[in-house]
């Protein structure tokens, strides 16, 4: 009987043991074939691409710190990103990717968000980092482009 | 001599043994369930708690520059793995699960190490099915389980305390809040 609780007790703690950080990971249909597209090209003619499946490259410099429901890619830009945003629970991007490479593919995405809204996500936005809300930070209507992620890879 | 065959005594056997067997992940299932609904309020799976470092002003440079600066500004353990400018008097190091965020104008830093949740971490990653694979079929194989032990445990009694008795009421309690919210809700 002893044997039997000790080899369960071992297949529990094997089952529940979170594996390491593998070398590439794949969350939601992972990405397709298609080309890379820059993402210094999507911002500087986003109009050509909005509603179109696109597939992006870059450094994780950012990731939801409460669910994991998107992550910010840096461009090949200097001070550029774009955001990869899923529906919560469907891919969850864990913390430990920021600063690892990620391909990323969705459909992107134009959002006109109105003033009050702005103010709605800036403090939303400094309510996650845990840093002050700058009432500064809103400087009117603002229109973001982001992509709608339907799976990526990270490495 | 075999006694015969009596189906409340099967349904007490497999209501007890079903029980015994899924207490376990049912425990784990619940724990995370708590935790994974409050997402909106916190993370589940590590605590996140950044810690602000102050340094003299660095100049703003290029990239590569700057994060030299910084690492030796802060005494950090190596350059980092990889590093951002989000601005251009803004830098950030990605180092192994950690970062560091510096303004090397106003001289301030934010050093963000995550710590997993012991327990909340594992559990949440089988209740959510992270692993996928093997972990799906015994995550169905305990939904199998759970929903033997619901239906057996609604014949475990009889009579004053069974299902026919007080246990109809019970049941009805318990489906009430479903039906009302699914009713006002939708």
């Amino acid at each position: 009987m002893r044997r039997v609780a000790a080899s369960l007790v071992t297949i529990a703690a094997l089952a529940a043991s979170t594996p390491a950080f593998p070398a590439e990971t794949k969350y939601g249909a992972g990405v397709g074939k298609a080309q890379v597209v820059k993402i210094s090209e999507l911002m500087a003619r986003p109009d050509a691409y909005v509603g179109k499946t696109v597939k992006v490259e870059g450094l994780i410099t950012a990731v939801c710190p409460r669910r994991g429901c998107w992550m910010e890619l840096a461009s090949d830009k200097e001070f550029q990103t774009i955001q990869i945003k899923v529906d919560d629970g469907v891919m969850v991007f864990p913390l430990e990717a920021k600063g690892k490479v990620a391909t990323a593919e969705g459909v992107f995405t134009r959002i006109d968000v109105p003033v009050e809204r702005v103010e709605a996500m800036k403090r939303h936005e400094a309510e996650e980092k845990g840093v002050p809300f700058d009432p500064k930070s809103v400087k009117g209507p603002e229109v973001i482009y982001r992509i709608q992620g339907t799976g990526a890879v990270i490495r | 001599m075999r006694r015969p065959w009596n189906w409340r005594r099967v349904n007490r056997a497999v209501h007890r043994d079903a029980g015994y067997l899924v207490a376990g992940l049912t425990l784990v299932y619940a724990i995370s369930g708590v935790a994974v609904n409050h997402r909106a309020d916190w993370n589940p799976n590590v605590i996140v708690a950044p810690e602000t470092r102050r340094f003299a002003p660095l100049p703003v440079t290029d990239r590569e520059t700057m994060a030299a600066a910084v690492v030796t500004a802060l005494s950090l353990p190596g350059l980092p793995r990889s590093s951002f400018r989000r601005a251009p008097e803004r830098i950030e190091l990605y180092y192994d699960g950690w970062s560091v965020e510096a303004d090397v104008t106003a001289g301030v830093a934010t050093v963000t190490r995550p710590r997993e949740r012991p327990v909340l971490r594992e559990s949440n990653y089988l209740h959510l099915n992270e692993p996928k694979g093997a972990w799906t079929w015994i995550a169905d194989a305990y939904g199998v389980l759970l929903g033997a032990l619901a239906v057996t445990g609604l014949f475990v009694l009889r009579g004053h305390n069974g299902l026919a008795g007080r246990g109809k009421w019970w049941v009805m309690a318990g489906l009430l809040p479903v039906v009302l919210f699914l009713l006002l809700r939708r």
